[in-house]
């Protein structure tokens, strides 16, 4: 769990990225994609980090970046968010609320969830936003899959869900959702800052989901958040285990793209 | 002067919403400028100005949505006379290999931007307008995009809007379209729309001579068939969720009249539809989407919901004199049935007994403030419910005229999508059927179905001796996780006290018994 700066592999070693390195992995059309593990990091300093990465990608200073790593608990609100999503929220529940650019409602972080900030240029992609959100929802449930759990997109509803088998993923409607037989495993929402991405998605792998319920999470009223543990029965891996899948999983998709976007 | 259309940032984006404007109207804009923030689906998007000028008018408020395409704001390029800022702007961005320039205008816009958001908002926008202006490959090969302003250009990263199939603008205009002055539901003129039918030349059978989706389908004649988007009939399950996402896809369970046998277009196209002779002499009738639907449906209430069942006798000799009454008086052209009496009975109980209008939500009972009553329907393919919507609040009269409105389109299949959707209980009659008693399958997500019987003279004991009385039979099926016995039988017990006093129904809700 290191959090000594090492240089990335990248054409530019004057950039210096924290963390430890995952994998690299050669994307399409030749952009590579470095993966690196951060550990924990407050809220703050990876959104400093973000903003430092995206600028520099913009610039051309540094390639594709996953960055995966655990947050301090903390709220965050997309611009769009509600203000009567936070209503549960006392005064004293001891996490701050950030409001940031991203898509998507309020939710929440905290250790035991691995959370994923997926900074591409997206430029160099045909610069489809849906796609993207697709491509990362894609790799979230690869990366679920490797761990034990079979999770799908609900379309409509960005995000990562899990459903009781008696289910029928076609038909699963905003009644199972707050019968809890469809439940959201996994949150997504990015920000698109000239071109560049940043943000990406937490998959709750361990983690008391307590913090949830003082919100409405994603604005979804009546959605029930799950865990990998919940899910599987078991204690989770550890979570720089499960980082290093996710950057397998969803740095793949990420780096070969979406053979076939889900309508 | 340019348009600002609403940017299709995905192939599969139809709309957007605004999340903030980053520039106001009266500043001054140069190609490549962060202009707004848009949302669509998960993603926040920056949205660079690709028009030079005065930002003339903003035309969508924050937190309002519009349809890609739809005009969000105008750009006056007479004002735009290309300030050095623009100049520098507009060189930075395209030169990438160039970091000091690139900041200092960075700077300026990141500060203007400040003056403007909220102290509260630090994010990633800020860093993203230091830099914004080198984001221009993003807009489609513009390398004239630090010369002349072009005020033709909206500023949109792909190519110009067409006309998409869910335009804001010309949707606003249809009713003018629609020719002056003509009356017509809304879905009335989507379907003439798409059927190619003049409204001028429909005549309105609706309210006021008002076009209906009916009217429409007359019009256009063999076209009934064709109703545009066919009709997955799954209709009668779905029809008593009170979630209407899938609402248009649940509006026409069987398309328009005479449908019925063979549900939807979809399915007249798949030999499925026909009953076919298997050589070991089992017919085969594959199942058509209502009859997928409801077997799903009861499948699931049966699987999920314990049921169990309270029956009682209602003694309805009051109820038959007042009915009797009723038809001689001609009070209601429809014509007032025990059926329509039990709907009035139900709707009053149920606000005395709040707790039985309700469902089951996984870690919590929702106790549903409306009281909306589903009506089992029989149809020659199954059956569908369609909702007497807040029945609470409906005079019996009210109720008679509202549920033979419903039954007609029933018959003719023409539903809307609020005709079938949002029911939190359930009334199904089989006295028609002279079915003494029987137990209903409740409808999920709802809490309870109340089974009637037919009304008939019986057999009964009255202070002591044999007396012939007409009596009826109701079961009320419960889902125990939502209602107990006693709270089904006090409910029960409701209705059944309002029907043996029929004049309680017709008493406004406040003085009622």
């Amino acid at each position: 769990m290191s959090a000594m700066p090492l240089a990335t592999a990248g054409r530019t070693p004057e950039l210096l990225v924290p963390g430890t390195p995952l994998a690299i992995l050669e994307a399409r059309e030749s952009h590579p994609l470095a993966c690196r593990w951060l550990g924990r990091i407050a809220f703050a300093d990876a959104l400093a980090l973000q903003e430092q990465l995206v600028a520099a990608r913009r610039a051309g200073h540094s390639e594709d970046t996953l960055l995966l790593l655990e947050h301090d608990p903390v709220y965050t609100t997309g611009r769009g968010g509600h203000a009567e999503n936070l209503a549960g929220l006392g005064t004293d529940e001891g996490a701050a609320v950030v409001r940031i650019g991203r898509g998507g409602d309020v939710t929440y972080h905290g250790p035991g969830q691995l959370v994923g900030y997926a900074l591409l240029d997206l430029r160099a992609r045909g610069g489809d936003v849906h796609r993207f959100l697709r491509e990362l929802e894609a790799g979230v449930i690869e990366t679920l899959a490797a761990l034990g759990v079979t999770a799908r997109g609900w379309p409509g509803r960005t995000g990562v869900w899990v459903a009781d088998p008696v289910v029928n993923p076609e038909e699963m409607d905003e009644l199972h959702m707050r019968q809890g037989r469809v439940r959201k495993i996994a949150s997504i929402g990015i920000g698109v800052r000239g071109g560049v991405s940043m943000h990406g998605f937490a998959l709750n792998l361990s983690m008391d989901l307590a913090p949830f319920a003082a919100i409405v999470p994603c604005g979804l009223q009546g959605v029930h958040m799950t865990t990998v543990a919940r899910e599987t029965g078991r204690p989770a891996p550890a979570l720089e285990a499960a980082a290093a899948l996710a950057a397998r999983h969803v740095g793949g998709v990420l780096a070969r793209g979406l053979r076939v976007v889900p309508s | 002067m340019a348009d600002v259309t609403m940017p299709k940032l995905s192939d599969t984006m139809e709309e957007g919403k605004i999340l903030r404007w980053l520039k106001q109207a009266g500043d001054q804009v140069a190609v490549g400028d962060l202009l707004v923030e848009v949302e669509t689906d998960k993603a926040d998007m920056e949205v660079e100005a690709s028009a030079a000028g005065v930002l003339r008018e903003v035309k969508l408020g924050e937190g309002e949505s519009a349809a890609v395409g739809a005009v969000i704001a105008v750009i006056d390029g007479a004002g735009g006379d290309a300030k050095p800022a623009t100049k520098t702007a507009g060189a930075a961005a395209k030169t990438e290999d160039v970091p000091a320039k690139q900041q200092a205008a960075g700077k300026e816009s990141a500060k203007a931007q400040e003056k403007r958001s909220a102290p509260k908002e630090a994010s990633g926008a800020k860093a993203g307008a230091d830099e914004g202006r080198s984001a221009k490959e993003r807009q489609v090969a513009r390398p004239e995009a630090e010369a002349e302003p072009e005020p033709e250009d909206p500023a949109v990263p792909a190519a110009k809007p067409r006309p998409t199939s869910r335009p804001a603008a010309p949707r606003a205009a249809s009713p003018a379209r629609g020719a002056g002055g003509v009356k017509a539901s809304p879905l009335a003129r989507a379907l003439a729309d798409e059927l190619g039918v003049d409204l001028r030349s429909v005549r309105g059978t609706g309210p006021a001579g008002r076009i209906t989706r009916h009217d429409v389908e007359q019009a256009a004649g063999g076209a009934k068939h064709g109703s545009p988007k066919p009709a997955p009939a799954s209709g009668h399950a779905n029809a008593a969720r009170p979630d209407t996402k899938d609402d248009v896809k649940d509006a026409r369970p069987e398309s328009a009249d005479g449908d019925a046998k063979t549900p939807a277009p979809r399915d007249d196209a798949t030999p499925a539809s026909t009953p076919t002779e298997a050589a070991s002499g089992v017919r085969r009738a594959p199942l058509s989407k209502m009859r997928a639907s409801i077997a799903r449906r009861m499948a699931e209430s049966k699987r999920e919901a314990p049921h169990f069942y309270l029956t009682t006798v209602v003694d309805m000799d009051e109820a038959v004199g007042l009915r009797a009454q009723l038809k001689a008086l001609e009070v209601s052209r429809a014509g007032v049935t025990y059926n329509h009496m039990v709907l009035k009975a139900v709707a009053d109980a149920l606000v005395e007994h709040p707790e039985v209008n309700a469902r089951f939500a996984g870690d919590a009972i929702e106790i549903l403030a409306e009281i909306n009553l589903g009506i089992a329907t029989a149809v020659d393919d199954g059956l569908i419910v369609p909702v007497l919507a807040g029945a609470d609040r409906l005079s019996l009269l009210e109720i008679a005229e509202q549920a033979r409105a419903l039954a007609d389109k029933a018959e003719g299949g023409r539903f809307t999508s609020a005709d079938l959707s949002g029911a939190t209980f359930s009334v199904s009659n089989l006295g028609m059927f002279d079915v003494d008693s029987f137990s209903a399958v409740i409808n999920p997500p709802q809490a309870a179905i109340l089974a009637v019987g037919s009304v008939k003279q019986r057999p009964v004991v009255r202070a002591g001796t044999l007396a012939v009385r007409f009596t009826m039979a109701l079961t009320l099926s419960c889902d125990h996780r939502v209602v107990d016995g006693a709270r089904g039988g006090r409910f029960l017990a409701e209705v059944k006290r309002r029907l043996e006093s029929p004049a309680s129904l017709l008493l406004p809700r406040e003085a009622g018994a």
